[in-house]
């Protein structure tokens, strides 16, 4: 199964970018599809129609393969199963800090309403501040569970916040800022995505480097300290790490739930290791598989209405965490 | 590696003071001592993953917890307690773990890597465990594949904290052994905390003994053994006895004045098993006449019981004659345990002899009566000696009447005794 892991999820990737552009209200060849990603020229509707789609593909693609990565390595970090951007509020705080900016940037002429490497800074700043809080937490709550309704709760006071700060602002502002509250790929835009782009990709490439540490780790802190681990250094690393693939994602598509969490179960479940040198890299993958899926499913299920992603994510997520919960700690 | 006037402890808790102590490569240091005393914490603080109050543990000249940790994580390796969340792990991949502090980033192992796991795996003897889940491992085989994880750090220092602790019996002494074979065969100074004393004893090339603060260290188990403040720390009361000779624990009985007292004529190990059963059905016991360098003496001493000695190979003299018959004469009863009999012992005959004579009832104990003796009855275990069997009796029928059974007349009679 291991060796065979990472080509099938390769290819049911590329299956789910096809399907991705292909599905939709107008219905495209496939073979046109396939011209359209690969840069030979289609005529007519098709172009525009690819080129909507394959942004959004792209979206989800990036948005998707960040938090399955950044889900991989919150849930070794904190050993936690429940662990994951959206449920540890990381994503929110990433959410509030990109509003704020945006909102005093706009405000005070410092930066223009899309500057993503901008937000991204600030996205990344803001989910490495709300980690850091829920790593200070985690010592305070010894239960996986305590922990996670500390990072709900983390999670709805950035909403709020964020809330406060749109409803305060005037209307031009949050027209700009809405869709990134409400996490859903239909407002990507190429000016937006390709800034971030290399930003993902490089903070994709470096969570590979905070495998081995997270490997040690699950052999317990003190273990891990003997073994040659820095802990403070490696949670550092880790917590960075993830922040930066969390924002990422977060200035692209808003805060997504679950994906983070659904994907390294799914990993972990296929592959049956714990190596994170495997599971970050595949849970990357897997999520950008199960973003585009999602978003699929988001503009096909009630066409033509379109759900936002997080309501498809949801679904899967929300049972999920149930799931997890009364595997690991059951009905009494 | 050097411990030098150590102040240990977690923030302003003070654990342990004034720990002095030097581990010599391929050596055994055993540190034992009550829960709670220190020992992890002493470990912990040695193995530089805790920082001391106060003093320093140094490696050729350098401060182990100022180390870097991948430097220091070669010099020592560590096996805590505490079973590790890796249950989809492969044994393989743990002990490729222990090369940690050898790897580069993405801790892809080397040919010379996968030499030295494979090396800890034979040297713990878990080559064959190789492919398995650490879910499907047995305690015993977990704790040999965490000490391959540690010994793939290719470590000088081995600290293991109570290694043997939730193992059962048998892996128990197999941990031991590897702990011995490690420091003995392969150099490695190891040290390692358990809360088993004689195990420690048996196995340790040195005792370092924690308890209510401070540490004392004993170059060799036998000179932690003539110590009474070794053995005053693991006591119950004065309760507990180590015996210098075999390393055992022993128990005393309590002694009740009230309890029916009973006299062992015994010799070359065929009295302790009597001891034994007659303690358990409450008697106070005594022994006599044994030379003091038969076991049976030693036995007897260690559990507490009266006993009329002899000088070693020296035949049984008058004076230790009258002594034990005086006691016999006052016991409720006598038992005789057939033990081979020498010129030396032969005075133990003439005893019963005298006994019998005196018209006092001689019970024979023993697997078969092993040679005639008249006036001996034998009845082979001590719980067909009718004293005995009349106790049992009615303690049978008194719980037939907490259960609440119907019992017989005659037997709720009996339970009046």
């Amino acid at each position: 199964m291991r060796a065979f892991a990472l080509p099938l999820l390769l290819a049911s990737l590329l299956a789910s970018v096809l399907a991705s552009t292909a599905i939709g209200s107008v219905r495209v060849p496939l073979d046109t599809v396939v011209k359209g990603l690969l840069g030979i020229r289609v005529e007519g509707l098709a172009s525009t129609v690819i080129d909507l789609r394959l942004v959004r593909t792209v979206a989800a693609l990036l948005s998707g393969a960040s938090l399955g990565a950044a889900g991989a390595i919150l849930q070794s970090l904190f050993r936690n199963p429940l662990a994951d951007p959206f449920v540890l509020g990381i994503s929110s705080g990433s959410s509030l800090a990109i509003a704020a900016t945006l909102i005093a940037g706009t405000g005070l002429g410092l930066i223009s309403s899309y500057d993503p490497q901008a937000l991204y800074v600030a996205g990344a700043l803001g989910a490495f501040a709300v980690s850091l809080a829920v790593v200070a937490l985690s010592s305070l709550v010894r239960s996986s569970l305590g922990l996670v309704l500390v990072g709900v709760m983390l999670g709805y006071l950035a909403s709020g916040l964020t809330t406060l700060l749109v409803v305060t602002s005037d209307a031009e502002r949050i027209r700009a800022f809405t869709f990134w509250t409400l996490g859903t790929f239909s407002a990507s835009k190429w000016s937006v995505l390709t800034p971030v782009l290399p930003l993902a990709l490089a903070s994709l490439i470096a969570s590979s480097f905070v495998a081995k540490p997270l490997n040690a780790l699950l052999f317990g802190e003190e273990s891990a300290a003997s073994m040659g681990v820095s802990l403070r250094a490696s949670r550092v690393g880790a917590v960075a790490v993830s922040a930066s693939l969390v924002s990422a994602s977060v200035v692209v598509s808003g805060p997504v739930g679950f994906i983070g969490l659904a994907a390294p179960h799914a990993v972990r479940l296929l592959l049956r290791s714990e190596d994170n040198r495997v599971i970050v890299p595949l849970s990357a993958v897997f999520g950008a598989n199960l973003a585009i899926l999602s978003d699929v499913a988001a503009r096909t299920l009630l066409s033509p209405i379109e759900l936002p992603v997080t309501a498809i994510t949801s679904l899967f997520g929300a049972p999920t965490i149930v799931l997890l919960v009364l595997r690991r700690w059951g009905f009494r | 590696m050097r411990a030098r006037d150590l102040r240990i402890g977690y923030g302003r808790r003070v654990v342990l003071e004034d720990v002095s102590l030097e581990i010599e490569p391929g050596t055994l240091t055993l540190v034992v001592g009550p829960n709670a005393a220190g020992k992890s914490t002493l470990l912990r603080s040695l193995a530089g993953i805790l920082r001391p109050l106060g003093g320093s543990v140094l490696i050729d000249g350098r401060e182990v917890h100022r180390m870097r940790s991948r430097e220091r994580a070669r010099s020592i390796g560590v096996v805590l307690t505490g079973r590790p969340q890796l249950s989809e792990m492969t044994v393989e991949e743990v002990v490729g773990m222990g090369r940690y502090p050898w790897t580069g980033a993405l801790h892809i192992l080397s040919r010379r890597d996968r030499e030295v796991v494979e090396w800890a795996m034979e040297v713990t003897g878990t080559s064959h465990l190789r492919g398995r889940r650490i879910s499907e491992l047995s305690d015993g085989q977990l704790q040999r594949v965490l000490i391959a994880r540690a010994l793939a750090q290719e470590p000088r220092y081995l600290i293991l904290d109570e290694p043997t602790t939730h193992l059962d019996a048998p892996s128990r002494i197999e941990v031991m052994r590897l702990l011995r074979d490690l420091a003995h065969g392969h150099g490695v100074a190891v040290v390692a905390s358990t809360h088993e004393l004689e195990l420690a004893l048996r196995f340790a090339d040195r005792v370092v003994m924690v308890s209510s603060g401070s540490m004392k260290v004993y170059e060799r188990p036998e000179e932690a053994v003539q110590d009474p403040e070794f053995l005053k720390a693991f006591s119950v009361g004065d309760a507990v006895t180590l015996s210098p000779v075999t390393l055992s624990l022993e128990v005393m009985a309590r002694r009740d004045e009230g309890a029916p007292r009973a006299f062992v004529v015994s010799g070359a190990g065929t009295g302790p098993p009597v001891f034994r059963a007659l303690l358990r059905r409450g008697f106070s016991v005594a022994a006599g006449v044994l030379h003091r360098n038969d076991v049976d003496y030693h036995v007897a001493t260690s559990l507490g019981l009266e006993v009329v000695g002899e000088r070693p190979y020296f035949p049984i003299s008058d004076e230790a004659l009258r002594a034990a018959v005086e006691l016999a004469a006052s016991s409720d009863l006598i038992v005789f345990t057939y033990p081979p009999i020498g010129p030396l012992n032969s005075g133990n005959l003439r005893l019963v002899e005298e006994l019998v004579e005196r018209g006092l009832e001689v019970y024979g104990v023993g697997a078969d009566e092993a040679y005639g003796v008249p006036g001996v009855r034998f009845v082979g275990s001590v719980d067909e000696v009718p004293l005995i069997r009349e106790r049992r009796i009615s303690v049978a029928a008194r719980r037939g009447v907490w259960s609440g059974t119907r019992c017989t007349s005659s037997s709720r009679t009996s339970s009046a005794f």
